[in-house]
């Protein structure tokens, strides 16, 4: 490979590693919890009941429980995935097929119905820290976006993969045999990232390419859909024939007994067990009952197997054996048998655990790579003091994360069950609020050697806890457990004992390397070449009078961004009526005639506030005031930024908001960068 | 040793030009080889199957080729050329085994 070449890839894979980085330690640190995730819903519900089987559930009962509760189920398709760890089985309803009822309340729902009682309840009504690491693991909490920036991150990983295994491929054996852990830091974590690196490469390169699928495969169906000339339908029944529909006939007269059939499906093939349970077109002729399962995983990688029964002539539509492979079928199931991995119990969640953690590792050290081969005496100090910083909130998000989700399933274990319905919102402020306190915290201590430090012992701490508070909350002791073979809430004990101990084991090995560098003395080197920079300008330019002058023009433009602001948020509000014009109802429910403080506290937020700024920055030019301005203007830039998008998703007819909230975006960031320029400026 | 500048390139249009070359031309490349193939070669359900994960691979290599190259925008005027070439395949694989 010639020079350039080898430097180029070195640099894209080093811009591409540093953009992601953040992003994918934490889809690897929330997705290495995401694999026991059952496991986590089991150990906080406490409930030590066993799983019920498949072949065992009650259909009939099901489905009177579902229509008790209102849902009408003719015509549409059932959708039912027996009970895992959480003890529910989750119920997931089509909108019917049935034109003939216009106006059909009825759309697409799902919902978890009880094992044992059979009870429907919405499917966030226990929410558990395990589905909350989970759907942050695809960033799920950023509504429609979210999982998109998960699949790009995933994509652009897969890139700095490429680029690493081109970039090291010459030396590839030779350097992961080199280990020095008396050299210099940087070499401590070059030698790590590379050998780790290769460790885990298979694993890495597998999940990069799997999580692009499921994340993103609308960038594989548009292809699809375009040769099957935009016949979903076709493609659907040829590509993933679990889903095919059959079209609804007249109504049946009669009620049938499913659960005959679930015992039928279930004798079927030996060792087969039923995974996902299919009730098509509901009450028509046309009514089918489908069985879609695997035999066991030791028996058979991929041994899945489908039937389906025309319920109304009790004879079988179609089948597909467990035995006999089909490599159309085959290739998703691998796919998602490789990310979830769930092939090989417990065993291979314990593998794919410690690969997810040294890929993390391997992310970290990338990034104090990064660091290091900047922190350079030729590097001059305004670069040093920002890599540093960028360096300081990589390492306090990623590193907090550790003892934030210890503390997470403690509150989860605390909460009792009368709070099930805030139990969401609850979590979500312990897990994220306290996520970005620890986070500033660990910034404004500038020394990633005791981010390090104290989230490895804090972390440590209450991760031996989490064993403890379970046995005080609901008795179920570890070794109670372990000896009762309740083993889905024993693991979760387990797991943490381990992780504690480990992490305790590494934080009395800890010693700081380096000498701690001032921060104060940066900065004072830095204001001292900014200050000689200064004065060089000054001396060739401008008098001090011009100096003056530019300054209050700086204060009138700002001041002047802050008014367009407040006036960009008058604007989109009236925009936001369009629709009363053209004879839009404004009826708010419950409206009383009296106008609710908490919209009187919103129009003081956005709007003003941003007045208040814009008369105040012509009064004061304090340091903290600037800070502040900066502070408040990008935090409104990125609510302009992402109200923006979301538009762009749920309000797409309304041009004129669109065009209006695409401006207050530019405003944001003309304001930010012109605050910054400011906060430089010498009174 | 961060990588020698001397050799990167600095004009941010020619690292436009690459990092959307490398986005938006891969993949329309990516996806118009898929569908060329599944429209030419005996079974269009195999092509499409094998699709979900080689879609992405091929996607991240096209990503990287245009770092090879000095000039950026002679990345995209070989990928819209490719992409020319795959339409016609295309155009004369829906005549010629139409699918549906």
């Amino acid at each position: 490979m010639s020079k350039r070449n080898y430097n180029v890839f070195f640099h894209t894979h080093t811009v591409s590693g540093i953009v992601i980085s953040v992003a994918l330690y934490i889809i690897f640190f929330a997705g290495s919890f995401a694999l026991i995730k059952d496991e986590i819903t089991a150990w906080e519900k406490g409930n030590t009941a066993e799983i019920l089987a498949p072949e065992d559930i009650d259909f009939n009962r099901l489905i009177k429980s579902i229509e008790a509760e209102g849902h009408t189920l003719y015509g549409r398709d059932i959708r039912i995935i027996p009970a895992d760890a959480k003890k529910d089985i989750y119920v997931q309803l089509t909108d019917s097929q049935d034109t003939t009822v216009v106006n059909i309340p009825e759309k697409p729902t799902y919902f978890y119905a009880d094992q044992e009682t059979y009870k429907i309840s919405e499917y966030y009504s226990f929410y558990s820290v395990g589905e909350l690491l989970y759907r942050l693991h695809f960033f799920h909490q950023l509504p429609t976006i979210g999982i998109y920036i998960a699949g790009f991150v995933a994509l652009f990983f897969l890139f700095a993969i490429i680029t690493g295994v081109i970039v090291h491929w010459k030396k590839m054996v030779s350097n992961f045999y080199v280990f020095r852990p008396k050299a210099k830091l940087k070499m401590v974590w070059t030698d790590a990232h590379t050998a780790l690196g290769v460790i885990g490469l298979p694993f890495q390169f597998v999940y990069a390419v799997t999580s692009c699928f499921l994340c993103m495969s609308i960038f594989v169906l548009l292809p699809a859909n375009y040769v099957y000339n935009n016949n979903q339908d076709k493609l659907l029944e040829d590509i993933r024939p679990m889903m095919k529909t059959y079209p609804l006939e007249e109504k049946l007269d009669t009620v049938l007994d499913v659960n005959s059939f679930m015992a039928k499906a279930d004798k079927k093939w030996e060792n087969f067990t039923a995974q996902q349970i299919y009730i098509k077109s509901y009450g028509a002729t046309t009514m089918m009952f489908q069985v879609d399962g695997l035999l066991g995983s030791k028996e058979k990688f991929l041994g899945n197997g489908r039937v389906v029964y025309k319920m109304a002539t009790n004879t079988i539509e179609s089948e597909k054996s467990p035995y006999v492979n089909s490599y159309v079928e085959d290739v998703e199931l691998t796919i998602r048998k490789l990310h979830f991995g769930d092939f090989g119990g417990m065993y291979l969640k314990v593998i794919y655990f410690i690969l997810a953690l040294i890929t993390c590792f391997v992310i970290i050290s990338g990034v104090l790579i990064w660091l290091e081969a900047r922190n350079k005496k030729n590097i001059s100090a305004a670069k040093q003091l920002y890599n540093r910083r960028v360096g300081h909130v990589y390492l306090a998000i990623c590193l907090s994360m550790f003892p934030i989700t210890a503390l997470s399933f403690i509150a989860s274990k605390l909460l009792p069950r009368d709070l099930d319905a805030s139990r969401q919102t609850i979590l979500y402020v312990v897990f994220f609020v306290g996520w970005l306190l620890l986070t500033i915290y660990f910034k404004s201590k500038r020394d990633n050697y005791i981010t390090n430090k104290y989230s490895l012992l804090w972390g440590s701490i209450l991760g031996f806890l989490i064993p403890i508070i379970n046995g005080l909350v609901s008795g179920n002791w570890f070794w109670k457990t372990f000896a009762n073979n309740q083993l889905d809430v024993f693991t979760i004990d387990a797991f943490w004992l381990v992780l504690a101990s480990v992490a305790l084991a590494i934080y009395f090995k800890l010693e700081r390397k380096v000498p701690k560098v001032s921060h104060a003395k940066l900065v004072a080197e830095y204001q001292k070449t900014v200050l000689e920079q200064r004065k060089e300008q000054e001396n060739q330019l401008e008098t001090g009078e011009d100096q003056s002058k530019k300054i209050k023009f700086m204060r009138t433009k700002i001041s002047i961004f802050w008014l367009l602001i407040v006036v960009g948020f008058i604007i989109h509000h009236v925009y936001g009526l369009f629709g009363v014009y053209y004879n839009e109802s404004l009826m708010i429910e419950g409206a009383t005639g009296d106008v609710p403080v908490d919209h009187h506290l919103y129009r003081i937020f956005f709007e003003g506030i941003a007045m208040l700024f814009c008369i105040a920055t012509l009064e004061v030019s304090k340091q903290w005031f600037r800070l502040t301005s900066i502070i408040w203007a990008i935090l409104l830039g990125i609510f302009n930024v992402y109200h923006f998008i979301t538009a762009i998703f749920y309000e797409a007819k309304n041009i004129s908001e669109i065009l209006i909230l695409a401006l207050m975006g530019v405003v944001s960031v003309l304001l930010v960068k012109t605050l910054l320029q400011w906060r430089k400026e010498v009174v | 040793m961060p990588a020698n500048s001397k050799y990167l390139t600095t004009n941010p249009w020619q690292q436009f030009a690459k990092i959307s070359a490398g986005i938006v031309g891969g993949y329309i490349v990516t996806s118009l080889v898929h569908i060329a193939l599944a429209l030419w070669l005996p079974n269009p359900k195999i092509v499409l199957a094998t699709s979900i994960y080689t879609i992405f691979i091929v996607w991240g290599a096209l990503m990287i080729v245009p770092f090879l190259f000095k000039n950026g925008w002679l990345v995209w005027l070989v990928y819209l050329g490719l992409s020319l070439l795959l339409a016609l395949a295309i155009y004369f694989g829906k005549l010629n085994s139409p699918l549906i």
